[in-house]
């Protein structure tokens, strides 16, 4: 029973960090360009409202695909440490816990692609792509730090830092650590790497036939996402953290990179983006990967 | 022991009497196929199980014995063929039900063949085995259909290409140590490669060569798409997901352990120079194979690829010689199997209903065929090693032994691979059963159940596998044990990593699932209810385009999906065109062909030519 | 055993008959043939093998000698049931000539295999080229006369040589005895030894279709019909094999010495790359065939070259395999080509489903020349690979391209079976199904040996035993008798 209820609490703050994170990144892209922006709670109601609105759906799959999607991401959450808290008993294995997000972007394609909009399948398309551009200098800097701690724990490697601030992969690796960080735009989908949102040219893609509670469902994967991959970056940088406050804080220090940059970008095109993860991040992580190495 | 080999052998001759009865032949196949695994299920432990036969035929100054013998990992690979070929041989009956050739006698001999590979005490055995599955594979291709000609040559002249440089190396081996046993060989080749190693890499290589040409590792990893495309579709089934491990087999019992503990020359203190050869053909093939399965339109084809580059994972396993990877790649084989085979057994499903293979003339046929599209669905999740089916288990077992021996490029290549595997399934996903419903599919139906059912067999067994893979895992390490290797036997749900606090739980996996499933899904009825609307409601705003005398121009964009995906690499697979190399080579045995041709048919010159002959004669025989 | 002559004698007076027999003459060919073959059993299950019978009452090495051993009567053997099969396919021939050609050719090739001396050989084989050549040139058309006369200019070319190297021999060792020149050829000097050997090589490659002495083969069998193709190949070949194995291996045994086995090496190498790459376009299926033979007489050679007893006995069962499995693809491609009335085999489509047995049959054969597991040929390609290897650079080399060779013969051969089994309606085509017989027992004989080699690994023995122990025994049984 108290494993139920802890996976359910683990859940419910993960969503809560992730809509609060949005909302204030909204407000502070805001400010950068000039605009007063939404309240920072603006996100929570964003929500609210889509819960509470009718929608239409096409078939059982989009239904599926969207708990999937929520589901899978939910489940990755689960076994990244918080703190050095995790849900259950696991080793956090940071394989597991890369291939266990796949499900969640597995899912919600699939609901979109099944709303029979080719945008949305276009928008779909460029999201694989990219990521097949982002998971490669990201694996790449993973398998850095893997080999220097000689084990997978996610957990393991965020207690290897312990101590001062100078122990941090930050500061220790920190070719890898830039990887790491522009690999973290292009998985967020920010800009510059929002060629799958693209509401110029794509009608925001995957988002076009979603409504209601569908939508409401694609925010909330959002923000999971968003909390799943800033954590998994302070646990392989920042040396994790002992309490939760200094962890979402860290979280959000993270967080507030991406939306600075992605503030100020332009977006690539898709093959550009490809290239760009493929040259600038991959060669820097390969630089830190052989000066582990040799 | 015999059983074994005489029931398929005398099956086929019963099949072939009754070639013409559809009906008979199906279910006796299907019966056989039962057999077999019953048969396997009662051998399992019995490993002291053996047949011979005694020939008079001398050779190397001895007589021929010809032997096969029940040993562990043989059985562990035909138990889990037996299991799959009865799945498929279940679906084939209903699949063939309006074909009109009948492939199941050839079948039936392929089966056996195979069975004889896997118990093959000798090389010799071994060889007549394999010899006979390349040709009976070739008429099982064609199946009488001229347009799987080509590809089933190309198939042809590979597989007897491989069987000559084997029946090359195995008269050398055999000539060195003086025994044509599988198991002594190996040790005698372990000795000729520390005592002569240019000889003894020398015949590692021929027999590696045949084994890469059977299980489609690069540079052979053309003939599945040029297979696949045209063969019949149970069949491919049975070759995608059974068949193309043949080639696994030997070198899990043979290449393996003589690279392992050969003495040769290492790299970056890691692995020798042969472990990093297959490593790097692992590598290619499961990149490459990957970049073509993206670039394909013909959903067989596209199989075809990630057949190639799942392959390349096996044997990346392979390479890292430890033996998690060890045990990564035998189960991957297993998995692979499991997952082709209720990938394949959904297209096949599709095209006895369209008949069709192309993608993107298909779309929305989840309206039509759900339990199809969700047994394509967990395969592809499978496929795509996402937990918590059972590509996973395997998958990360490969990783985390590469990973531990500091295989960094093959780590890498890995993880693209499997990305990248990411992005051919859902386009496959997409473009079959997704999108919009063409008109021309209106009236397709859901498979009869005949080939429902072992779909639904193929979901459970990949969920099992998935969440206990147990089930797979301990045959496994018990079949290793009883071979000598020093691993413990698995526990039913849990996998070990090799690196630090690297103990995965699938079954915790699957429980955590199962609890983001059970919050989102909360999440999803606590909001307001929804409607089902036809598609047609929304893509059309709601307007009717028959009123205004036009159809609904349905259309899904599935054609060139990743086309900046494959601009990007188009320019680099031009360049390194492998097919186009094996087709000079054709193309210049035809024109030496022309030739001679005529030369004989004018005849002229006839006996310009003799004299030549005796000038030749003469400058052998006085000159020199 | 005196009567072993009328092997020779009763074709030869049938010859002359078959001006006058008219209708009769079909008959008088099942009898003659049945004659020779029943003979030749009753000399097989005499059990007083070897024995050497002298003509005339003179002793060898002076008279003329017939001498039966283990090889000669496996061969008799087979150069008759070759004829009796042969003859089955024969119908609708009224012309006198063609008998009167065929019980020559029965004579000639049945003394070839019976002779025991150089120019009675010559002799024999010089009357069965004439009667091939004759029987090529029966249809009387343009392609056929040109093929007779092909083969006709260059087996006389042959002959010259083959005379020539027989003169030499009488000149310097003054006897034309097999057992006397082997043994008295070891005293001869190495030049005139080698310079004897090639003459009678360029002369006997001829008739064993080795590159280059072999541009009649596949005209002639282009242009003759299919009975004709079958005594080219069941008895002139067979006959042809027989004079290889015993005056290559046991009156020249010395050759293993020399250079020449190298060339012959590399001669057969070569003359297997042409014929299975010159099948590989061709769309007639004689042709193919006629590629084919070329090529297996190629392989054969190859293990004759090698010289060791592995070796031979690896070319023996392929000689065995490929006379069985041609006979079946004559047998098939008769019926088949009949039935559609064109050779090109892409018009046989369909066919197999038909008529599966021929087809079965036809591919059985055409595994075994592949060299398949389960079929003969594979036992002796076997063992040709095994010793080829032992045996040095030259012959691995020569063996990897002969491989590589059988890899484009696989891919001809299966073609043409994949193409009898194609789906296609063939309603219209009708053979009679007592047709199927003769293929299907020949196939079976292929299967059987191939999955159970214990059936002729004794005889094969028996005959490398011969070979083996040739000064001793055969020439004792030549020499020291009466």
């Amino acid at each position: 029973m108290m494993a139920v209820l802890r996976v359910f609490l683990f859940g419910i703050f993960a969503i809560f960090i992730g809509l609060l994170f949005m909302g204030i990144g909204r407000k502070v892209i805001a400010r950068i360009q000039l605009r007063y922006g939404p309240p920072f709670y603006q996100a929570f109601l964003d929500v609210g409202k889509l819960f509470a609105r009718k929608s239409i759906t096409h078939n059982f799959v989009m239904d599926l695909g969207m708990v999937m999607a929520l589901g899978g991401l939910l489940a990755t959450m689960l076994f990244v440490p918080i703190a050095g808290h995790v849900a259950v008993k696991t080793s956090t294995n940071l394989i597991v816990i890369m291939y266990l997000m796949a499900i969640g972007y597995l899912g919600m394609a699939m609901a979109v692609a099944a709303s029979g909009n080719p945008n949305a399948t276009i928008g779909v398309s460029r999201a694989l792509t990219m990521m097949l551009g982002y998971e490669v200098p990201f694996f790449t800097v993973i398998l850095g730090l893997i080999i220097v701690n000689g084990t997978s724990s996610l957990e393991l490697i965020s207690q290897s830092q312990a101590g001062s601030i100078l122990n941090w992969n930050m500061i220790k690796f920190p070719l890898a650590f830039i990887a790491a960080e522009i690999a973290l735009q292009a998985m967020m989908g920010e800009k510059p790497f929002d060629a799958m949102i693209a509401p110029a040219e794509i009608a925001s893609g995957p988002m076009v036939e979603l409504s209601g509670k569908y939508l409401g469902l694609a925010f909330l994967t959002h923000a999971v996402s968003i909390f799943v991959e800033t954590a998994i970056i302070v646990n392989l940088f920042m040396g994790g953290a002992s309490n939760i406050f200094t962890f979402v804080l860290k979280q959000f220090e993270i967080y507030l990179i991406t939306i600075f940059i992605e503030a100020v970008f332009p977006r690539f095109k898709i093959e550009q983006a490809v290239k760009f993860l493929w040259t600038v991040p991959i060669g820097i992580a390969v630089l830190q990967l052989l000066l582990i190495l040799l | 022991m015999i059983e074994l080999l005489l029931v398929p052998l005398i099956t086929t001759l019963v099949l072939a009497f009754f070639i013409r009865y559809k009906r008979i032949t199906w279910t006796l196949f299907l019966a056989a196929n039962g057999f077999v695994l019953y048969k396997l299920y009662s051998i399992y432990g019995i490993w002291n199980l053996s047949y011979k036969v005694d020939t008079a035929y001398k050779i190397l100054g001895a007589e021929l014995t010809l032997g096969v013998s029940n040993n562990p990992i043989g059985w562990y690979f035909a138990f889990f063929s037996a299991l799959i070929t009865l799945l498929i041989s279940l679906f084939s009956i209903g699949f063939n039900k309006n074909s009109r050739s009948n492939v199941s006698v050839i079948w039936m001999l392929i089966i056996f063949s195979n069975l004889g590979i896997f118990f093959a005490q000798d090389w010799v055995t071994f060889f007549m085995m394999w010899e006979l599955m390349g040709w009976t594979s070739f008429f099982a291709i064609t199946n009488g259909k001229d347009k799987a000609l080509d590809g089933a040559k190309y198939y042809l002249a590979l597989s007897l290409f491989g069987a000559a440089l084997m029946l090359i190396a195995i008269s050398v081996l055999a000539q060195y140590t003086g025994t044509f046993q599988i198991f002594a060989s190996a040790y005698g080749l372990l000795q000729i490669i520390n005592s002569s190693t240019k000889l003894g890499i020398g015949i590692l290589l021929l027999f590696l060569t045949t084994f890469l040409i059977k299980s489609a590792i690069f540079p052979f990893y053309m003939w599945p798409q040029k297979v696949y495309s045209e063969g019949p579709e149970d069949y491919i089934t049975f070759m995608s997901s059974v068949m193309i491990k043949y080639g696994i087999y030997p070198m899990a019992i043979f290449i393996v352990p003589v690279v392992g503990s050969a003495d040769l020359p290492m790299i970056l203190n890691t692995g020798n120079v042969l472990q990093y050869t297959i490593g790097y053909l692992g590598a290619i093939s499961a990149i490459l194979g990957t970049i073509l399965a993206i670039f394909q339109t013909d959903m067989k084809k596209l199989f075809a690829y990630s057949s190639v580059a799942n392959m390349g994972y096996i044997l990346l396993g392979f390479s890292s010689m430890t033996i998690v990877g060890f045990e990564g790649s035998l189960f991957h084989v297993v998995n692979h199997m499991i997952l082709k085979a209720a990938i394949f057994l959904t297209l096949a499903a599709v095209v006895f209903r369209t008949g069709e293979s192309e993608m993107h003339k298909l779309g929305g046929l989840v309206y039509r065929m759900p339990l199809t599209f969700m047994t394509f669905l967990l395969g592809i999740i499978a496929a795509a090693g996402i937990p918590p089916l059972n590509g996973f288990g395997s998958k990360w077992m490969i990783i985390q032994a590469l990973m531990s021996k500091r295989m960094v490029v093959f780590a890498i290549a890995m993880i693209f691979a499997s990305t990248g595997a990411f992005m051919y399934l859902f386009r496959a996903l997409a473009s079959i059963f997704l999108g919009q419903l063409p008109d021309r599919y209106k009236d397709v139906k859901e498979v009869p159940p005949t080939m429902a059912i072992p779909m639904f067999i193929m979901m459970v067994i990949m969920l099992l596998t998935g969440v206990v893979p147990g089930v797979v895992m301990k045959p496994l390490t018990s079949a290793l044990k009883a071979v000598g290797y020093n691993v413990e036997v698995a526990s039913w749900t849990t996998l070990e990593g090799s690196l630090k606090n690297s103990v995965i739980d699938l079954k915790i996996v699957f429980y955590m699932f199962v609890a983001g499933v059970i919050i989102s899904a909360l999440m999803y009825f606590f909001g307001n209810k929804s409607e089902k609307v036809p598609q047609n409601d929304n893509y059309t705003a709601g307007e009717y385009p028959e009123e205004w005398g036009v159809d609904a121009d349905r259309f899904n964009y599935s054609y060139a999906f990743y086309q900046p995906f494959k601009e990007m690499f188009e320019p680099l697979l031009e360049s390194v065109s492998i097919d186009g190399f094996f087709a000079s080579i054709g193309r210049n045995f035809e024109f030496l062909s022309s030739t001679i041709q005529g030369l004989f048919k004018r005849g002229e010159g006839a006996v310009l030519l003799f004299s030549i002959g005796v000038l030749l004669l003469i400058l052998g025989g006085l000159i020199i | 055993m005196n009567s072993i002559v009328f092997l020779v004698v009763i074709p030869l007076i049938a010859a002359f008959l078959s001006l006058f027999l008219e209708k009769l003459n079909k008959l008088a060919m099942y009898i003659v043939t049945l004659f020779n073959l029943i003979f030749s059993i009753t000399v097989l299950m005499s059990g007083n093998i070897p024995f050497n019978v002298a003509i005339g009452g003179w002793r060898a090495p002076f008279g003329i000698n017939f001498v039966v051993t283990d090889i000669t009567i496996y061969f008799l053997l087979l150069v008759n049931i070759a004829a009796l099969i042969s003859i089955t396919v024969v119908n609708n021939i009224k012309e006198y000539q063609f008998y009167s050609f065929y019980f020559v050719l029965l004579a000639a090739t049945n003394g070839m295999v019976l002779t025991g001396d150089m120019f009675n050989f010559y002799l024999f084989t010089e009357l069965s080229t004439f009667a091939i050549a004759g029987l090529v040139a029966y249809k009387r058309d343009r392609l056929s006369t040109g093929a007779a006369l092909k083969f006709l200019i260059l087996s006389s070319t042959a002959s010259l040589f083959s005379l020539a190297s027989i003169g030499l021999i009488y000149k310097t060792l003054g006897t034309l005895n097999f057992a006397d020149i082997a043994l008295k050829l070891s005293k001869l000097n190495q030049a005139s030894y080698n310079l004897i050997l090639i003459l009678f090589l360029s002369s006997m490659l001829v008739e064993l279709k080795i590159f280059p002495f072999n541009l009649w083969v596949v005209k002639s069998y282009e242009g003759s019909i299919t009975s004709v193709n079958m005594f080219t190949h069941g008895m002139l070949g067979t006959a042809g094999i027989y004079g290889a194995i015993r005056i290559l291996l046991i009156v020249f045994p010395n050759m293993y010495s020399t250079n020449i086995s190298k060339v012959l090496i590399i001669l057969s190498v070569f003359t297997v790359l042409i014929g299975e790459v010159g099948a590989l376009k061709e769309k007639n299926l004689v042709k193919i065939l006629a590629f084919s033979s070329m090529a297996q007489m190629g392989v054969f050679m190859f293990g004759i070259a090698l010289g060791s007893f592995e070796s031979i006995k690896g070319a023996l069962y392929i000689v065995v395999s490929n006379y069985l499995a041609k006979l079946v693809m004559f047998l098939v491609t008769k019926q088949y080509s009949n039935a559609v009335e064109s050779k090109n085999y892409i018009d046989m489509k369909g066919l197999g489903r038909k008529y599966p047995i021929l087809a079965i049959s036809f591919t059985i054969a055409a595994l075994s020349l592949m060299g398949m597991p389960f079929f003969a040929g594979f036992w002796g390609k076997f063992s040709i690979v095994v010793s080829a290897l032992a045996l040095g650079k030259l012959s691995t080399i020569g063996i990897a391209i002969l491989l590589i060779a059988s890899v484009v013969e696989g891919v001809y051969y299966l073609r043409i079976s994949h193409t009898f089994f194609a789906e296609k309606d063939v309603n219209s085509v009708n053979i009679s199904r007592v047709y199927s017989l003769i293929p299907f027992v020949l196939a079976a004989i292929i299967l059987a040996i191939g999955i159970y080699p214990n059936f002729i690994e004794q005889i094969l023995w028996n005959v490398i035993d011969e070979i083996k122990n040739a000064p001793d025994k055969y020439i004792n049984i030549i020499l020291s008798l009466k």
